[in-house]
């Protein structure tokens, strides 16, 4: 069943994405490797990119990176059924729609979906200037209406994180400013 | 009257546990999917996938599946075997009250048990919070600057603390010393971890026995394992004259009435958090942690914690310094560890924000004015109690009456700790009750009631703690239940777990844990059993471990079976030294190089560094499969010295790889061992089996392949299986582990004694999928049938 979930991504996704690894004949185990590494020359999006995005349709992302860098790989696991896959490879598809509107010139590179991904309620009350509409950034396929999950913060940064290590509570002050 | 012609049976079997409840399409679904695919049969699409010359010929036959009530019951008679006395063993295991409110709505909440590791940080802030207050706590307590989010338990730390302690030494020494006030898993571990890596573990009285100039570090307990409260702050800058590292493995709770590792100097500190509102559960999962000085935190194992801004400049939390794991820096990994104990780290940090300072002090305080009473009672009978100054445990020579007074205990339901052949131990916790004590003065002759003893303090003054600890106002919130319930609600709303959606995740199978499965895991029965109790008082988990080794063995095709490992990188290195030392046994103690592919998952090469040995890498061709020219070339070229290669099956890339087999063969030729890293059993269970493909050694994931939940990154199990001709120098441990070949020769892994993880009782009832025929695999205890899955 594994294999059969693992298999039925691989042939929706088709056309969309490259499956990085195929048997002989042509077939996936129990997960499979896509490329996202052409999407980097093509539209400026990275594997970062994909994954972020689909915290806004309401996915935690497939392994990033691993074992090769630039990929994603996905292991839908037997449990899950046909609604959720399909709504999994949905948001992936649409996904890929989006990057190429970047490709086309019809989206800016830098001010798009995926590159301010994930979006928050905080985006959403703030001043609204993007070149693309509240509508889709919070929306998109694969995302619940009513049952929307809300990234509670923005992109993280994790470089700033590493540089300045904090590793305990911040003081009590810090949550008076987030509070603010 | 109706009769059977106005009645049309339906087949519909509402309570089909294994079938409808595990596997996701329904059949008119599988044959959408499969039409897409472009096959009419799931047997088409196996047989083109699956490669012919691996396949198992035989199905799995476990016969016919259990419903998921049958499954509880059998659960419920499994857990009557085990009996639950009161046990005041100690020696790191102590009793505690999990908080209802943490039970509920953590530990038996799917938000927070179904959750992975938090590498996606956007969608993990609650338990990244959470955690972040486990660090907060361990490093107030402590005394130290920077703790991580758990490792595996107090022995496996007390390991990566020494491994850690010779990396930062500016000491060249090769020996490690070892407080004989350890715990004796710990001393055993630390020996095993030593070993490989050519270190020497001095075991002695770090008062008279310590050469501060002889050794890159040295580890004390506090309190030791018989109950001494000792001052090591001379030690330690002795230590630290000579460039050597202290460790202090501390008991977080004694740590809230005693002076701390931090303001002894202490570098590194390790222990473990269990009494922290984790039940004993014969041994584990319990998350253990480590702190250390500032100056030290970037060689830190585990993980860590921070706290960074997202894009809008707000709080942010995140994983830290992501060195290691999958994108672990493979030449220079010094630590394996991987998957850690993420949910009991969570259920220990919410147990300090639900008592706070003040409620730490005072179970602290309590616990240890009960052992005064119970040692004033006890000297009135005459024994001597040493030491004179302990927190909460005493230690009573007793001489010939050693075997009746444990033995009266048990009557009294009891358990007290057998130390050597005149001595007996005994740890209270805040679980301890007045007819405890009374029952354990009976034990000992005397019949005396709480009441006849003033409550009094035996702490040495100068050990007394004066600074404080668990500051943070999230320590201080409001002591209403409701407050609590809200917090740990809101904090699990900000993440993403199975209970919202799927979590496709490349190796890491986050398949469903089914709430029968979940519902064991708090039967007293199970939970507070002793991992050191008289084996007879643990019948249920004997017989559970016995059959659930005996059904991975006809999953995997191996002959034997450890329990042990509690992790998939723990369980590479348990297996891994075992091929060391069938290698060692034949004479081969040369034999030391590893071939492992460039696709292979961080903890290979991590695990075969500290099991000794050399790893020499092998290139991947394009197509994503070994580079079968350069592994015959490096089999060839280090034939004389080659210890074993270490393969992933399926292969990380998500392929079955035609040539497996060869590859097998050709490592076997030039006389080395085969390990198959298991940790993508999922896609052959039922299929195909790694001892019938040539391999030696493998660990399954029991929290990928066989539904424990990854608890948002921990606990694991990592389960090996061994081939006959391993299976006499393989890892065994107090008969207690279920294998088919008696162990001769027992050793030590990394490992704490009873990893037998109290999350055992629901891997019996996994369900572990791959579209097999026929028989189901069923572990433990229900069996599941494959109708209507295919
Ligand atoms: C291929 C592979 N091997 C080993 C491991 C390590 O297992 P654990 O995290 O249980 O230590 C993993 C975990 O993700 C894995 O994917």
């Amino acid at each position: 069943m594994a294999i059969l979930n693992a298999n039925y991504i691989a042939a929706r996704l088709k056309g969309a994405y490259e499956v990085l690894y195929k048997s002989a004949r042509g077939r996936v185990a129990h997960e499979c490797i896509i490329d996202t590494r052409p999407l980097v020359d093509s539209a400026g999006v990275t594997v970062d990119d994909v994954a972020k995005r689909l915290i806004d349709c309401g996915f935690h992302a497939p392994t990033m990176s691993w074992p090769v860098a630039g990929t994603l790989m996905i292991e839908p696991t037997e449990s899950e059924t046909k609604a959720e896959i399909d709504r999994f490879c949905d948001a992936m598809l649409a996904i890929r729609e989006e990057a190429r509107a970047i490709e086309d010139g019809r989206m800016d590179r830098a001010n798009n979906p995926l590159k301010n991904a994930p979006h928050t309620v905080e985006d959403l009350v703030g001043e609204w200037d993007r070149p693309y509409s509240r509508e889709q950034a919070c929306f998109p396929p694969g995302a619940f209406r009513v049952d929307k999950y809300w990234s509670p913060v923005n992109r993280v940064d994790n470089v700033y994180g590493d540089r300045n290590l904090v590793c305990i509570c911040p003081p009590l002050e810090d949550y008076a400013e987030a509070a603010e | 009257m109706t009769t059977a012609a106005d009645f049309t049976f339906t087949d519909y079997k509402p309570y089909d546990f294994a079938n409808r409840r595990h596997i996701g399409p329904s059949p008119s679904e599988m044959e959408a999917m499969l039409a897409v695919i472009g096959y009419d049969s799931l047997d088409a699409l196996i047989d083109d996938t699956v490669p012919p010359s691996i396949r198992q010929t035989e199905p799995l036959a476990w016969g016919p599946a259990m419903t998921e009530r049958e499954a509880l019951d059998k659960m419920r008679e499994t857990a009557n075997r085990n009996k639950k006395l009161v046990s005041l063993i100690g020696q790191g295991y102590y009793g505690t009250i999990t908080p209802p409110v943490i039970q509920r709505n953590i530990l038996e909440n799917p938000a927070w048990y179904t959750a992975y590791t938090p590498y996606q940080p956007e969608i993990s802030q609650g338990r990244l919070e959470a955690l972040l207050n486990y660090q907060t706590m361990v490093c107030d307590l402590t005394g130290l600057d920077v703790a991580n989010a758990s490792l595996l338990d107090e022995a496996t730390a007390a390991a990566e603390a020494m491994a850690m302690a010779e990396r930062v030494a500016k000491s060249k020494a090769t020996v490690f010393f070892v407080d004989e006030n350890c715990h004796p898993q710990t001393i055993a571990l630390l020996r095993t971890r030593a070993e490989p890596l050519g270190w020497t573990i001095v075991v002695g009285d770090p008062f008279a026995d310590l050469d501060a100039t002889a050794v890159f570090g040295a580890i004390f307990q506090y309190p030791g394992t018989y109950g001494h409260v000792r001052d090591f702050t001379a030690v330690i800058s002795s230590l630290h004259a000579q460039g050597a590292v202290a460790v202090m493995a501390a008991d977080p709770l004694a740590l809230a009435l005693l002076k701390s590792p931090g303001d002894m100097g202490a570098d590194i500190a390790v222990g473990c958090t269990q009494r922290f509102g984790v039940p004993v559960g014969y041994g584990g999962p319990h998350a253990a942690y480590m702190a250390v000085k500032d100056v030290y935190k970037r060689s830190m194992p585990g993980r860590l914690v921070g706290v960074s801004v997202d894009s809008r400049g707000n709080r942010a939390y995140r994983l830290s310094l992501q060195t290691r794991e999958q994108h672990i820096r493979r030449e220079k990994a010094t630590s394996n560890i991987c998957t850690a104990q993420v949910l009991l780290a969570v259920m220990a940090s919410m147990y300090a924000v639900f008592h706070g300072p003040q409620g730490i002090k005072a179970i602290a305080q309590s616990v240890h004015q009960k052992t005064v009473r119970l040692a004033m009672g006890l000297e009135k009978l005459g024994y001597t109690v040493e030491p004179d100054v302990f927190f909460d445990t005493i230690t009573v020579d007793v001489g010939k009456l050693q075997g009746v007074i444990l033995k009266t205990a048990v009557a009294e339901e009891v358990n007290l700790r057998r130390i050597g052949t005149t001595k007996i131990g005994i740890s209270l916790d805040e679980r301890s009750r007045p007819v405890t004590l009374e029952a354990v003065w009976r034990a000992f002759g005397g019949d005396f009631t709480v009441a006849d003893f003033e409550p009094g303090y035996r702490l040495p003054k100068s050990l007394l703690r004066t600074s404080e600890y668990l500051t943070h106002p999230i320590f201080h919130m409001n002591r209403a239940e409701s407050e609590m319930t809200r917090y740990i609600r809101r904090l699990s709303d900000r993440d993403l777990a199975l209970d919202r959606s799927m979590i496709p995740l490349g190796s890491c199978t986050m398949k469903l844990n089914a709430t029968a499965e979940m519902l064991p895991i708090t039967w007293p029965e199970f939970s507070e059993i002793h991992p050191f109790v008289p084996v007879d008082q643990a019948e249920g988990y004997r017989h559970m471990i016995t059959d659930l080794s005996e059904k991975l063995c006809s999953v995997t095709g191996y002959d034997a079976i450890s329990m042990q490992p509690n992790s998939g990188a723990q369980g590479e290195y348990a297996g891994l030294l075992t091929i060391r030392a069938f290698h060692i046994a034949n004479g081969d103690a040369h034999r030391d190089v590893c071939l492992i592919p460039t696709s292979a998952h961080g903890t290979n090469p991590a695990s075969a560094q500290m099991a000794g040995m050399k790893v020499v890498v092998i290139k991947v061709s394009d197509n994503g499969d070994i580079d079968m020219d350069d592994f015959r070339a490096k089999a060839e070229q280090y034939a004389a010295n080659l210890s074993c290669c270490m393969i992933t099956y399926p292969s990380t890339h998500g392929v079955f790889e035609e040539n497996v087999r060869d590859v097998c063969e050709i490592v076997h030729r030039h006389g080395g061992q085969v390990y198959m890293d298991g940790a993508n059993m999922n896609a052959m269970v039922g299929l195909a089996r790694p001892g019938d493909i040539g391999s030696d050694v493998s660990h399954l994931n029991l929290h990928k392949t066989f539904c424990i939940p990854h608890g948002g990154g921990g606990p694991g199990m990592g389960p090996i299986g061994v081939k006959a001709h391993l299976a006499p120098i393989y890892p065994v441990i107090l008969k207690r582990m279920a294998v088919k070949v008696p162990s001769r020769r027992p050793l030590r892994f990394g490992i704490d004694p009873a990893d037998l993880l109290e999350l055992l009782p629901d891997d019996g009832r996994r369900r572990p999928d791959a579209g097999d025929k026929g028989g189901n695999p069923q572990c433990q205890l229900h069996r599941c049938t494959a109708q209507g899955c295919l």
